[in-house]
């Protein structure tokens, strides 16, 4: 019996053992460190997944992208891993730490372009107005302009979606085609987009909350595709929300594990392999709605769509401190004055005032071209318009509430009395009388000056006593028209921080442009 | 039966068969048959994979650093030919320009995509004292290409820019003409728009770039590099006069694209490529491997994605570094072995006068026994990159590395 027993036993043993040998024993258990990006929560059950099959558990410690990647010291890591969204602001840091040795290795698991999720109305809104109904980062700017675009968009100091966002809107708005210079973000092309921008998070996570609770004062929201698509497939909205791609190109993030630990070379390889297997990229790809690094993976027809092209992004440091510093800026979501100084003299009769006219229309919304778009009147800006000949004629204030206000500005403009003389100089320290009081009054707000004349001053004080008097803080810019004396002109506009343009060389509608957001 | 008498009953005594061994007991042998039947299975799967005597032997690890080369040594067939010989690579991916000037301590061998990193690093080994050992071989060599979209090679196609190679429709293959490229780079504000990409149904409002990883540590962004100062230079090969002042006016032409993304090629083959990075900066062997791939597994080549070939062309040659004997051993295996110069043949790549004894038929010879499209060249007109010396300085200039 005894024996029986231990023969079987032994039969036993042969069997585990084999079997053992067969299908091998259980992974053993390693826990990695990972500084993550917050919407990386979504990952958790593939986490857990991960964890039962390789015995790699990745414990996500969630923050903002920027945020993670400003946490991260080369030489100083509090973590194994870090898994961003995107990790180019990192790079641009450690290049500019000066760091030389290997950068973190890095493998890219997952993708998600950033895209503009709006409600079907708007949508429909955008594509009639846009040129082939293919809506691009202009017709943002300008719907957002007019008002009829407010949108939700994360802090690009503290999120990738906000970030990359902010990248591909400023590009666009430089319409070089290169990469985004210093000199591209010295003027401020982007009021007009930003007048729309109503809800801001610190993350992607968090704008979506934002976004379903402010709803009702919303038409769209700034985010990651996938944020966007699951925003849809949750049920929280009472009709999903059309997702646009800008046609002229937007920014990719392409979440890469990072190695920060070499000493956990091997569970990362170990995670890294296993979530860049086909059939986990399909699993990524159906749960969490980002498009598979795996070109074998059929997509979900969700993901079937062209994304654009992307924008490139920045190599240098200074163009996103840049970038950062004019968000950052509280006058930003001051909507800013505009005195305009216009020349009724009677040198302006016929064509150069009918050309006047035609600018003022443009700027209102009627210019269609991409650079008409982001730098038309925007919805909150504040004007003042000055009329003179030998001496101020008359002024007029307007705050532009909704897109007819402009037509009171144009009705202005309609008048056909025109003065003999031409007090360039008594109009501008007019309007600067006029720009002191509005400083005092409201300190935070921007002011500045734009000077209209197509003549030389015979009427009124002298140029040196407009110099001398020059108040501080309020931009004068000069736009010299027909006979205008351009040195003097040039003289004025420098002296109060701004330029003059002359509008012969091209048009005073382009002159205008010039000067808009600067 | 008288008293007293007794009868004595034979005593009876069971006769019991003679016991069975407990190998042949029904209650061990299914037990035992089927953990035997797992072990022959086990082995039957091991036995066709060359795995069959390793658990026996142990398997040299060796530490790896290279950049695309890493394709290589990832390769499963490669893997499992050198686990044939006990074995195995471990690869950490970076730049060559890493791989080869950064601490080696941790490796054992470097695999560098061209020669100018790797001789830096042969050059610091020697010159250490006491000389370090490094040894170098060529076990392959490929082209430096930019991989692009149908579209694309049409609109450049459309320019004169680039010349559709066999004539027919649907060429894999285009030639680049660098003289003509380079004026289409160089135009300010030069869009693909411009270029007229909309005749072929797509839009571009990006300015016309090609698109490179990091020129500061990537071999491919460096012999780009190399080509345009070559075409500047007016076909002649850039001395030390002169160099950073041509670097300096490539600058724009390598910077446009912006902060460069390390790996190029895996995301060209996804969706999203076309929209991420139309026209990349690659090696041949990437894309012909990723076509004879295709050919093998859908029967078709993927005529959407098609090669620019430069005239004139840029051939490299990886050096794959041993640092010490073990990784020599490897090394010569790599350059020498039947099986493994045929496996990177396979792959793309091309060979350096191949042994006679090896046998291992030509790159073209391969291609046209897969059915692919064999690319067509004008072996008179090579280009040539800078003393290395000189063509590093052109990189931090370009760059704006730091080091």
């Amino acid at each position: 019996m005894t024996r029986r027993l231990g023969l079987s036993v032994l039969a036993a043993c042969l069997l585990a053992a084999s079997l053992a040998g067969c299908f091998g024993g259980d992974p053993p258990h390693r826990v990695l460190r990972v500084l993550a990006s917050a919407e990386l929560a979504d990952m958790a059950p593939i986490l857990a997944e991960l964890r039962e099959q390789t015995g790699v558990e990745l414990v996500l410690d969630l923050t903002g992208t920027v945020d993670a990647a400003n946490a991260l010291t080369p030489g100083a890591y509090h973590h194994d891993l870090a898994w961003l969204s995107s990790d180019r602001y990192f790079r641009l840091k450690l290049a500019r730490s000066g760091a030389t040795g290997a950068p973190p290795l890095r493998t890219s698991i997952m993708t998600s372009p950033v895209a503009v999720g709006v409600t079907p109305a708007v949508a429909r809104s955008l594509r009639e107005t846009a040129p082939d109904h293919q809506v691009s980062w202009a017709d943002l700017a300008d719907g957002a302009a007019a008002g009829t675009l407010r949108f939700a968009m994360a802090d690009p100091r503290h999120a990738n979606s906000g970030l990359a966002a902010l990248v591909g809107v400023a590009t666009a708005a430089a319409g070089t085609g290169d990469v985004l210079r210093p000199e591209d973000v010295t003027c401020d092309r982007l009021r007009g987009f930003f007048a729309g921008h109503r809800q801001a998070a610190d993350d992607s996570a968090a704008l979506v909350e934002q976004f379903v609770t402010h709803r009702a004062d919303l038409d769209g929201i700034v985010d990651y595709e996938s944020a966007l698509l699951a925003l849809n497939a949750s049920g929280r909205l009472p009709e999903p929300l059309e997702i646009i791609h800008p046609q002229d190109g937007m920014i990719a993030s392409d979440y890469p594990l990072l190695l920060l630990d070499p000493a956990r070379r091997e569970a990362y390889d170990t995670a890294v392999n296993w979530l860049r297997t086909p059939a986990v990229q399909r699993k990524i790809m159906e749960r969490t709605l980002r498009r598979p690094v795996d070109p074998t993976v059929a997509r979900d027809p969700r993901l079937a769509v062209d994304v654009g092209n992307a924008l490139y992004f920045p190599d240098q440091q200074e163009v996103i401190d840049l970038l950062l510093q004019r968000y950052d800026d509280p006058s930003l979501r001051e909507p800013t004055r505009v005195i305009f100084v216009l020349d009724f003299s009677g040198s302006m009769r016929g064509p150069r005032i009918a050309a006047l006219r035609d600018a003022f229309a443009a700027l209102g919304g009627g210019d269609r071209t991409e650079q008409g778009k982001f730098g038309r009147f925007y919805v909150g800006e504040q004007f003042t318009v000055v009329r003179f000949g030998g001496r101020v004629l008359d002024e007029h204030d307007l705050v532009m509430r909704q897109p007819g206000d402009l037509d009171t500005l144009r009705s202005w403009l309609r008048v056909d009395r025109f003065d003999d003389g031409t007090a360039i100089w008594s109009a501008l320290r007019h309007a600067y009388d006029r720009a002191a009081a509005l400083r005092r009054d409201h300190p935070q707000q921007a002011v500045s000056i734009v000077l209209m004349t197509d003549g030389e001053n015979n009427a009124g004080l002298g140029i040196d006593r407009v110099l001398r008097d020059l108040p501080a803080s309020v931009r004068t810019f000069a736009i010299a028209y027909g006979e205008a004396d351009r040195a003097d002109l040039d003289r004025v506009a420098r002296a109060g921080g701004g330029f003059a343009v002359d509008a012969d060389a091209s048009s005073l509608l382009t002159a205008f442009k010039e000067i808009r957001g600067c | 039966m008288p008293n007293g008498s007794t009868i004595a009953v034979e005593p009876t005594l069971a006769v019991r068969s003679a016991a069975t061994p407990f190998f042949r007991r029904g209650r061990f042998l299914w037990p035992f048959a089927a953990a035997l039947a797992c072990v022959v299975a086990g082995l039957a799967a091991l036995a066709p994979a060359g795995h069959l005597l390793l658990p026996f032997q142990p398997t040299e690890v060796l530490q790896g650093r290279m950049a695309s080369k890493g394709d290589y040594f990832e390769d499963p067939e490669v893997k499992r030919l050198l686990m044939g010989h006990h074995l195995q690579v471990n690869v950490t991916r970076m730049g060559s320009h890493d791989a080869a000037v950064l601490d080696t301590a941790d490796a054992d061998l470097v695999f560098t995509s061209g020669e100018a990193s790797g001789n830096q690093l042969i050059d610091r080994r020697q010159q250490a004292q006491p000389p370090q050992f490094a040894k170098a071989y060529y076990p392959f060599t490929s082209f430096v290409v930019l991989a692009t979209y149908r579209e694309y090679a049409e609109t450049l196609s459309s320019r004169g820019i680039a010349t559709p190679q066999g004539g027919a429709d649907g060429s894999l293959y285009y030639t680049l003409h660098l003289d003509k490229f380079l004026p289409a780079l160089e135009a300010p504000d030069n869009t693909w728009n411009d270029l007229g990409l909309g005749r072929f149904g797509l839009s571009n409002g990006n300015r016309v770039v090609a698109h490179t990883p990091n020129i500061c540590s990537a071999n491919s962004a460096a012999t780009y590099l190399g080509m345009l100062a070559y075409m500047k230079n007016g076909r002649e090969v850039v001395t030390a006069d002169g160099a950073e002042a041509l670097a300096r006016t490539i600058q724009p032409l390598v910077r446009s694209q912006g902060l460069p993304t390390a790996d190029l090629f895996q995301p060209y083959l996804t969706l999203e490529g076309k929209s991420s990075a139309p026209v990349v900066v690659i090696y041949e062997h990437q894309f012909l491997s990723y076509q004879l791939h295709q050919k093998e597994t859908t029967g078709e080549v993927d005529r959407s994605r098609v090669l620019l070939y430069p005239d004139p062309s840029f051939l490299v040659h990886p050096q794959l570094i041993a640092l010490n004997s073990k990784a020599d051993g490897l090394a010569r295996l790599v350059a020498t072995d039947p099986a493994l110069r045929n496996r990177a043949l396979e792959m793309g790549f091309r060979q350096l006068a191949p042994d006679a004894a090896t046998k291992v038929e030509p790159l073209e010879g391969y291609l046209q026994s897969k059915g692919v499209q064999v690319p067509e060249f004008d072996s008179r007109t090579r280009g040539s990159l800078p003393d290395p010396l000189i063509l590093e300085k052109m990189i931090d200039v370009a760059g704006s590395c730091r080091r």
